[in-house]
């Protein structure tokens, strides 16, 4: 009865197995009925792999029978049900003396139920661990006085302790001192049971310090009483969301701000055209707030054209999802404005509105419009500079002097020598290289001067080529100063005057050669025919003496003879004076100066007064002008001129001696003075200019020949030519050039 | 008071180193009207020497007018001008270059000096002698001549 109640299983079994009662329970464990039970053998209930065991066991106990547990705890007990299935048992062995022999009562509980709870819980544990310790948020779990009962790795990492250290510490301790009143009335309300649940956010330490943001989910677990007896709490990490709330706080007030200070009208609109977002520059220009602007359409502020115009350019953005920009002119107000169309997409790649920026470029355009008249005039300027450079075949240099550089124009690279360079740029110590030793002070002075101040020389030197060569360089330039005076810039041309410079050299020597040679035949011509004059002298003075004394003496052939040797000395002397003069046309070399024409012709009047008187001769002339040239020689040409023009008169034909002169459009005079004498066959009209070279012998006319070599000498020297002509109806022409007096 | 020669000789001193110069000097001198005591030195020196009665010369007279040769030795005709430029009981004696050239006579007349007149020793004798002539009618009978100190 006791047995039958028992919750569990009992069975009493002989000492030779043999089940001799069982109870209820047993009935149950096992699926048998007692009546299929009794009488069969205990091993119907164990499994057939552990029979073999439980005889030994039984064996073993009935050798010493005892109230103990069955088995070991090696192994399992198993049982065996009717239908098949083993299950876990736990049995208790009471010996029992009956009257027949030890018999035992073995108490059996059914474990399997039990097990599977344990399983259960075990596997409930599992998850619980993995949902908890594996969790993503933070996990903790207090006691209603706040005491970490557990808590997750994610807490752990998210404030930085192992789990060991964050036991240590207080829940206030690793909150932010401003959130801990909100965590003590959470904790209250949740305790009084005001809420159950609660969320919100707060800052916890980090244990490194620095304080982060979390959102904390806040749940009690109430016992019976309604007392809470654990706080759960789950915390999630917010602050990278806190952040990235404040960067998108950030970046809007940004976008907001390039959007109303931007110059351009800047908007955004659906596919419908209609505005979702615009800025204040384009709210203003339609005269509207940007609230207002929102859901309008353009067509309602501009004319229909240019609207559907737009609207076209922003179909065409949405079809082909291509950014757009134009240029176009506003009708009325003749602006012109860059627009820029775009697409603004979503995750779908899918249009899902326009933004436009439009930016007046009226002014761009016209600036655009002078830089290309500049750019057109300044290439213009820079290609007639270029020929000019060219064609002048002129070195350039400009020298910027705080820069220190030159540039060097293509010619003076080459004149130079210089390395290529490929802006023609080169630093300015070049320019002390580039000089004769000799010619570098003239150099110097040039850039000393240009230096001073502002200022334009010309000079000459030599320069070195590269290869070592010198050569003549005329220098033109001039030096620029900035406000303050001080010169900056230096900017000139060099030209290569070799060759200038050569002839110059090649005149130079020659002209000292010319005057040496000159001189010395001036000399030797005057100490020739004075030394000459001497002894010719003594011949003709002392014949005539001779003559004079004698004359009694001699006889007429005799006084014939001394008349031909006098004679012959006379003409001597007169050759040699002849010679003399011509000689001493120029020696002087006085210098020209300005000659009244006027004086000299009386003065030549004056001198052959006997010779015009004798031949009553007339002599006509206009006023003369005056002319550059020596006084004195000009008097000798004139005299000898006219001379010539009254010595060879007709014979009874009083000479008429006319003077005349033009003046040429080169600022040369013409001079003529033309006669009525015997005239001159053109064929002798130029051997009469040449020295003792004559027409007529000495007893028809006087001379030695030497008048007009005289004449021809001086208008040469006077840098002008002469020459005669036939005078009609007969006569002479005598025409001579000169240079009018500057 | 000036004086004046009417048949009073003349005394002419003749610079000349050449002789053949004197004898047609004199042969000319001797042609002209006036009756002439011509003394003759041989070079500026002596000239210097006559005009101061130095030496052989002191019993020399006052020339009345001198006839300068321009080129002898040791002292030619420019260096005697030279010298006595600055004493003025020499230089008032009218002096009368003879020159063989006009050349001489620029050179002369280029140096400044007290010279009186020039006259160039010409190739024909009958116009030196004219010319001597000329220059004695002209010193001797029309201009007035310094009185002799």
């Amino acid at each position: 009865m006791a047995v039958n109640a028992s919750p569990t299983g009992m069975v009493l079994v002989d000492s030779a197995g043999t089940i001799q009662l069982v109870n209820d329970k047993t009935e149950k464990i096992f699926g048998y009925t007692s009546s299929e039970l009794l009488g069969e053998k205990i091993e119907l209930l164990i499994p057939k792999h552990s029979r073999a065991h439980h005889s030994n066991l039984s064996k073993n106990y009935f050798k010493k029978p005892s109230t103990r547990e069955m088995g070991d705890k090696s192994a399992d007990l198993l049982g065996l049900k009717k239908d098949g299935t083993e299950f876990p048992t736990e049995i208790a062995l009471n010996p029992v003396q009956a009257e027949d022999g030890k018999h035992v009562l073995a108490s059996i509980i059914d474990l399997s139920e039990s097990k599977h709870r344990e399983k259960q819980i075990e596997e409930y544990s599992k998850l619980e661990h993995a949902m908890v310790e594996d969790a993503p948020i933070g996990i903790a779990l207090t006691d209603s006085s706040g005491n970490w009962l557990r808590v997750n790795s994610a807490l752990c990492d998210m404030l930085g302790y192992t789990t060991d250290e964050l036991f240590k510490v207080d829940f206030y301790q690793i909150t932010h001192p401003d959130d801990i009143s909100k965590d003590k009335e959470t904790i209250e309300k949740l305790s009084r049971r005001e809420i159950d649940v609660t969320n919100y956010n707060k800052r916890y330490q980090h244990k490194d310090g620095h304080y982060f943001w979390i959102n904390i989910h806040c749940s009690a677990v109430y016992n019976d009483q309604g007392q809470a007896d654990y706080y759960i709490g789950q915390i999630l990490n917010i602050e990278k969301q806190v952040s990235a709330e404040r960067t998108l706080k950030t970046l809007e007030s940004q976008f907001k701000a390039y959007l109303d200070n931007s110059p351009g009208f800047i908007s955004l609109k659906d596919t419908e055209h209609r505005y979702i977002l615009a800025n204040d520059t384009l709210a203003d220009r339609f005269g509207v707030s940007r609230e207002e602007l929102i859901g309008k359409k353009i067509r309602d502020f501009i004319d229909d054209m240019a609207a559907s115009e737009i609207e076209e350019l922003e179909k065409a953005v949405i079809a082909t999802g291509k950014v757009i920009t134009r240029e176009g002119v506003q009708k009325q107000s003749n602006r012109t404005a860059l627009s820029t169309i775009f697409p603004v997409r979503d995750e779908d790649n899918t249009v899902i509105s326009i933004g436009t920026i439009s930016i007046d470029i009226t002014q761009i355009k016209e600036h655009e419009e002078q830089q290309k008249i500049h750019a057109r005039q300044l290439a213009e300027s820079e290609e007639r500079f270029h020929y000019a450079v060219t064609a002048s075949n002129a070195g350039i240099f400009d020298w910027d002097i705080p820069a220190r550089q030159l540039w060097v124009s293509d010619r003076l690279v080459e004149m130079l020598g210089l390395p290529e360079t490929e802006n023609n740029r080169y630093a300015d110590t070049y320019l002390t290289q580039v000089f004769h030793p000799r010619d570098e002070e003239i150099a110097d002075r040039a850039k000393s001067e240009l230096l001073n101040s502002a200022c334009e020389i010309n000079t000459e030197y030599r320069m070195k080529h590269q290869s070592g060569d010198y050569f003549w360089v005329e220098e033109s330039s001039l030096s620029v100063a900035d406000n303050n005076g001080e010169v900056t810039r230096i900017v000139g041309t060099l030209t290569d005057i070799s060759d200038r410079k050569d002839a110059e050299q090649a005149l130079k020597k020659y002209t000292k050669d010319l005057q040496r040679s000159n001189s010395e035949l001036e000399q030797f011509a005057y100490v020739a025919s004075h030394d000459l004059q001497e002894p010719l002298r003594m011949v003709a003075s002392f014949t005539d003496l001779l003559a004079k004394r004698y004359a009694d003496k001699l006889d007429e052939k005799g006084l014939e003879y001394i008349a031909y040797s006098v004679d012959g000395a006379k003409r001597m002397q007169k050759l040699i004076n002849d010679l003399l003069s011509y000689s001493r046309v120029g020696r002087e070399q006085k210098p020209f100066e300005e000659v009244d024409l006027n004086q000299v012709l009386q003065d030549a009047r004056d001198n052959l007064l006997v010779l015009i008187n004798d031949k009553s001769a007339d002599i006509s002339s206009p006023v003369l002008p005056t002319v550059f040239g020596d006084y004195q020689e000009l008097l000798q040409l004139i005299q000898n001129l006219l001379s010539n023009a009254l010595k060879y008169a007709r014979t009874d034909t009083p000479p008429v001696i006319s003077i005349e002169y033009k003046q040429q459009p080169d600022r040369t005079m013409v001079f003529s003075i033309a006669d009525n004498g015997i005239g001159i066959e053109p064929e002798f009209s130029e051997r009469i200019f040449v020295i003792f070279k004559r027409l007529h012998g000495k007893n028809e006319y006087d001379g030695t020949g030497i008048g007009l070599a005289i004449c021809k000498k001086i208008v040469e020297r006077h840098g002008g030519k002469i020459w005669v002509e036939q005078n009609q109806p007969e006569g002479s022409v005598f025409k001579f050039t000169l240079a009018a007096s500057e | 008071m000036a004086k004046k020669f009417n048949g009073v000789p003349a005394t002419i001193l003749l610079v000349e180193d050449n002789d053949a110069d004197v004898i047609l000097a004199e042969e000319a001198l001797g042609d002209g009207k006036i009756n002439n005591r011509i003394y003759r030195v041989r070079d500026g020196l002596e000239a210097i020497e006559f005009l101061d009665r130095k030496g052989e010369f002191e019993n020399a007279p006052r020339p009345d007018i001198i006839l300068l040769d321009l080129n002898m030795p040791r002292m030619d005709g420019r260096e005697f001008l030279e010298t006595i430029k600055d004493d003025g009981n020499k230089t008032s004696i009218p002096i009368i270059v003879l020159t063989t050239s006009e050349a001489e006579e620029d050179v002369t007349r280029s140096y400044g000096l007290n010279v009186n007149c020039y006259i160039r020793k010409p190739v024909d004798f009958a116009q030196f002698a004219s010319v001597v002539t000329s220059i004695e009618h002209f010193w001797f009978t029309i201009v007035s001549l310094p009185e002799s100190s």
